[in-house]
């Protein structure tokens, strides 16, 4: 366990003991505050400076459009933070790719973590007090607005609206707060661990990262199987780490927003997008396609905002062409369901069927894991090889990726869906039996304690993907998403 | 179920209804812990099963072993195989002499650099790749010598002498013997190997008694048959001798830390018991003399070819655990070695600086980076201690090409010149 996950877990317990006894709001915030800087600090010294800077512009700006809400002052204050994620996050990149000699001495920059979200937060914020939002936070509270530890890093991306009356409550964390954060943060563990547990494979240089970066020549199955097994890997890890983040700030009496809903249960694309990464689809939703889309009443206006909103989404993880494919590709998929939607509308079409459900549901879950690719690809070419894989019908009778991972992918997949299957009926027997109360003591007490049954069940599964890991790679567990 | 109906929570008194609650909630907890246990051990066994045959069916297994009709075993000339040990499998060969090497190689009987015998049991044999061990680490290092690693694992200095023979009788030139004294040499001349005749052959104990608890047994089904519950009983082992704690039975013949092979230069061993609890039939000391008297024929040998021999000796865990750096082991072989010895080379300083060098809520850290888990040899970085150490010597003391001049013997009083130990 590094020092950093352990000085993140006392800084978890401190805050817990803090909230259950001090009531004063600005006591609490400045601790919280301290302790979320003292976080940041050690990822690096340079990144809270960044940090720093950015929330006292953010807050001056906002003040002054407080004060005077004008469209030229909220373009200043989104002008600087745009150039301020250009600057860390895009230039680098550029830097590599235009052989200009000024350039160059940015291609090393290092990336402040977190900017992504924090710089979104602050966005948001801008955006809100220009459309009249009544948001008065003091400087304090703005900091720890943009520097709450358990969000800071990865998400998910707050809203002000949300947070402030939480940071002004000085109501303490309920007994169920803390039991509901340490059952999210329990998931999260153990979904970051399945996480690994597919980047690695079974055995040794198996999974799917050895999949994507060492091998060549895939089959159609292959390419398939990749893409399902990074479609999945990627899930547990970010869904994991926001389970965590949203479990942590839980345990403190807080609330932070859902980050994933169930996305590999979509059966459109649209759905899709309103439950993977919500915070982000959200926010963007909210500022850029819907301001966006209500300048014109047109079709082919609404359809384009929704293919901007889509290349936004995937250029927000990095500037590369392959990200900016990946966001045209979900955009053509968005216009094309609606297409479908519009055609469904004009032959006054309503299908009901079960089988219709399920068709829509294997054609979604199949396109969306083909997105992957271009996420996961190392280059343009890698990419362009694995899709011509997928066409050649000659490629379905062989395969390079190990069979343990098409094991690993397939059997993941179906506990996953048996997990969620499990959790459903659970729910619904408890509903019936809070109607009608269960004569059986066990039943009655099992629904209502079920941490007394899951925790063995949850220890197993930790145990069972632990020692499914190769040893020889276990050092090098890196959660993916704090790249972006 | 109506309005007078209540259920049996809410029948009871307060008091009885929360103890009896308490009851249901202790008895849903261990049938979960049921299913969870019954789960992992049934996909864990199939798990295994598939895991280890196609391990089996992955390569040429095998130990490369033959009979001997003098050293009672060897290993077969010209043979490379894959020998898992201990959960992995390294890559194993052997030369013309029937010697772990590089590779399969024929070894002509001179070369024009200095030559080095080495002679030893399973540490210098190396249970780890080639290039890991030791020897391969120091081969690597000194390419203008040559290293024949004469080293087989179970042998003793009546193996080390025979061996030295035999290569001695095919006319395979060499100028220097290294002989790596294992602590377990004692009891391999006391009660394993007997010599059958008056020409040095020897013969192995027909039996092997090994003292097993339900606790070994356990241990060693669960590693040969669980590979996921053994991670996790290997998890919580390393985190007790992490912690100090120094009992570890695999079912490989007893507690790693105490073994009867290793205790004899700490606490009183067996002489009663046969091989390999105790050293009947001849005991302890009478083993003891047994070796030093077969190491005193193989100096007079080799001094009869004016081929220098040195010493060196190292620890086993349970040394490493329970005595000190002057062990009886090191105070033995350096006073055997003055006047007869090029270099008299102890490991345990090395290795007690390493133990020294643990934190405090950590003692038992020397163990987890030098050992190989469940096991008394060196891992990869205990071989680079010894490698170092060795070396260090080598370059102090080169080893020189001895000119062909058969019968010339030098009269040392004390050790020969240059000779010094290393601490």
């Amino acid at each position: 366990m590094s020092l950093r996950v352990l000085l993140y877990a006392g800084a978890l317990l401190l805050g817990i003991g803090v909230f259950a006894r001090v009531r004063s709001c600005r006591a609490r915030q400045a601790f919280l505050l301290v302790v979320s800087y003292a976080l940041y600090l050690t990822w690096g010294a340079w990144f809270l400076a960044v940090l720093l800077a950015s929330t006292a512009i953010n807050f001056l700006v906002g003040r002054w459009m407080r004060r005077k809400p004008s469209l030229t002052i909220l373009w200043t204050g989104l002008a600087f933070n745009l150039v301020l994620l250009g600057f860390f996050k895009y230039l680098p990149g550029i830097a590599v790719s235009v052989p200009l000699a000024s350039l160059q001495k940015f291609s090393h920059l290092a990336l402040p973590l977190g900017i992504s979200f924090w710089t979104f937060q602050a966005m948001s914020y801008l955006l809100d007090l220009y459309r009249g939002e009544e948001l008065d936070p003091s400087f304090l509270e703005f900091g720890l607005y943009m520097a709450f530890f358990p969000v800071a890093i990865s998400g998910p991306i707050c809203r002000m609206p949300d947070m402030l009356p939480q940071f002004r409550s000085g109501q303490a964390p309920s007994r169920d707060d803390r039991g509901r954060g340490l059952s999210r943060i329990a998931t999260g563990l153990l979904m970051m661990q399945v996480a690994q547990l597919l980047g690695k494979g079974i055995l040794s240089g198996q999974g799917v990262n050895a999949g994507f970066d060492q091998i060549s020549g895939w089959s159609g199955p292959d390419v398939w199987c990749l893409a399902l097994g990074y479609g999945l890997q990627v899930f547990f890890d970010f869904a994991g780490y926001s389970h965590i983040a949203i479990g942590a700030a839980r345990m403190m009496g807080f609330t932070v927003p859902e980050n994933f809903a169930r996305p590999f249960t979509s059966t459109t694309p649209s759905i899709f997008w309103t439950r993977w990464h919500m915070s982000l689809s959200f926010w963007i939703r909210d500022y850029v396609f819907l301001p966006l889309a209500m300048l014109r009443r047109q079709e082919w206006w609404r359809k384009f905002c929704l293919l901007v909103a889509m290349v936004l989404f995937g250029v927000w993880h990095r500037g590369t062409l392959l990200f900016v494919l990946f966001g045209c590709y979900h955009g053509v998929l968005l216009i094309l369901h609606r297409q479908t939607q519009q055609a469904e509308r004009k032959l006054n079409w309503q299908p009901t069927a079960r089988a219709w459900t399920v068709w829509s549901w294997i054609v979604t879950m199949a396109l969306v894991n083909l997105g992957w690719i271009l996420f996961r690809a190392g280059s343009l070419s890698q990419a362009g090889e694995m899709f011509s894989a997928l066409l050649l019908p000659t490629s379905y009778s062989r395969h390079a990726v190990s069979f343990s991972l098409y094991g690993l992918v397939l059997g993941l997949a179906l506990a996953y869906a048996g997990a969620l299957y499990a959790i459903d009926t659970l729910d619904a027997y408890a509903e019936r039996t809070a109607a009608a109360p269960s004569r059986s003591e066990f039943i009655a007490v099992g629904l209502r304690d079920r941490w007394v049954w899951i925790a063995p069940l949850w220890t197993t599964a930790c145990l069972l993907v632990l020692t499914l890991m190769p040893h020889q790679t276990r050092a090098a567990n890196v959660f993916m998403y704090r790249f972006f | 179920m109506n309005a007078t109906q209540t259920s049996p929570i809410e029948s009871a008194s307060p008091g009885f209804a929360r103890r009896r609650q308490r009851r249901v909630r202790l008895v849903l907890f261990l049938l979960s812990l049921i299913v969870s246990v019954t789960g992992f051990v049934s996909f864990d066994y199939f798990y295994s099963k598939a895991i280890l045959a196609s391990a089996v069916s992955g390569g040429p297994h095998g130990f490369c072993f033959s009979r001997d009709p003098v050293r009672a075993f060897a290993f077969q000339a010209n043979c490379s195989c894959i020998r898992p040990w201990l959960g992995s499998s390294y890559t194993f060969n052997t030369n013309s002499l029937g010697f772990r090497d590089e590779r399969i190689r024929e070894v002509p009987l001179s070369d024009s650099r200095p030559r080095i015998l080495i002679l030893g049991d399973s540490a210098p044999e190396g249970m780890t790749d080639w290039q890991d061990s030791f020897i391969g680490r120091i081969a690597g290092q000194f390419p203008q010598y040559e290293f024949l690693n004469g080293s087989v694992e179970g042998y003793s200095p009546s193996n080390y002498l025979n061996t030295a023979r035999m290569v001695m009788q095919r006319g395979v030139k060499f100028d220097e013997v290294i002989v790596f004294i294992d602590v377990s040499d004692a009891q391999d001349e006391a009660a394993f190997f007997h010599d059958t005749d008056s020409s040095g052959a020897v013969a192995i104990a027909s039996g092997k008694l090994s003292k097993s608890t339900w606790y070994s047994n356990l241990r060693l089904g669960i590693n040969n048959h669980l590979l996921l519950t053994n991670e996790v009983f290997d998890f919580i082992e390393k985190e007790l001798v992490g912690f100090g704690w120094y009992h570890l039975d695999l079912g490989h013949g007893g507690n790693e830390f105490d073994l009867e092979r290793s205790a004899w230069t700490y606490r009183k061993v067996s002489d009663d018991e046969p091989y390999e609890t105790g050293y009947a039939p001849l005991g302890l000391e009478r083993g003891v003399e047994k070796e030093k008297a077969k190491m005193d024929i193989l100096w007079r040998e080799l001094k009869a070819q004016d081929i220098p021999i040195s010493v060196v000796v190292y620890p086993w865990p349970a040394q490493l655990a329970h005595d000190n750096v002057d062990s009886r082991q090191v105070r033995l072989w350096r006073d055997w070695c003055e006047g007869k010895c090029t270099r008299f080379i102890t490991l345990f300083p090395a290795f007690f600086a390493i133990k020294d060098a643990c934190p405090r809520f950590q003692p038992g850290c020397w163990y987890l980076s030098h050992f190989i888990f469940g096991d008394t040899h060196f891992n990869s970085a205990g071989d680079a201690v010894v490698a170092n150490v060795i070396e260090k010597s080598l370059t102090e003391i080169p080893p020189e090409k001895r000119q062909a001049s058969p019968g010339l013997e030098a009269a040392p009083t004390g050790l020969t010149p240059g000779a010094r130990e290393k601490r």
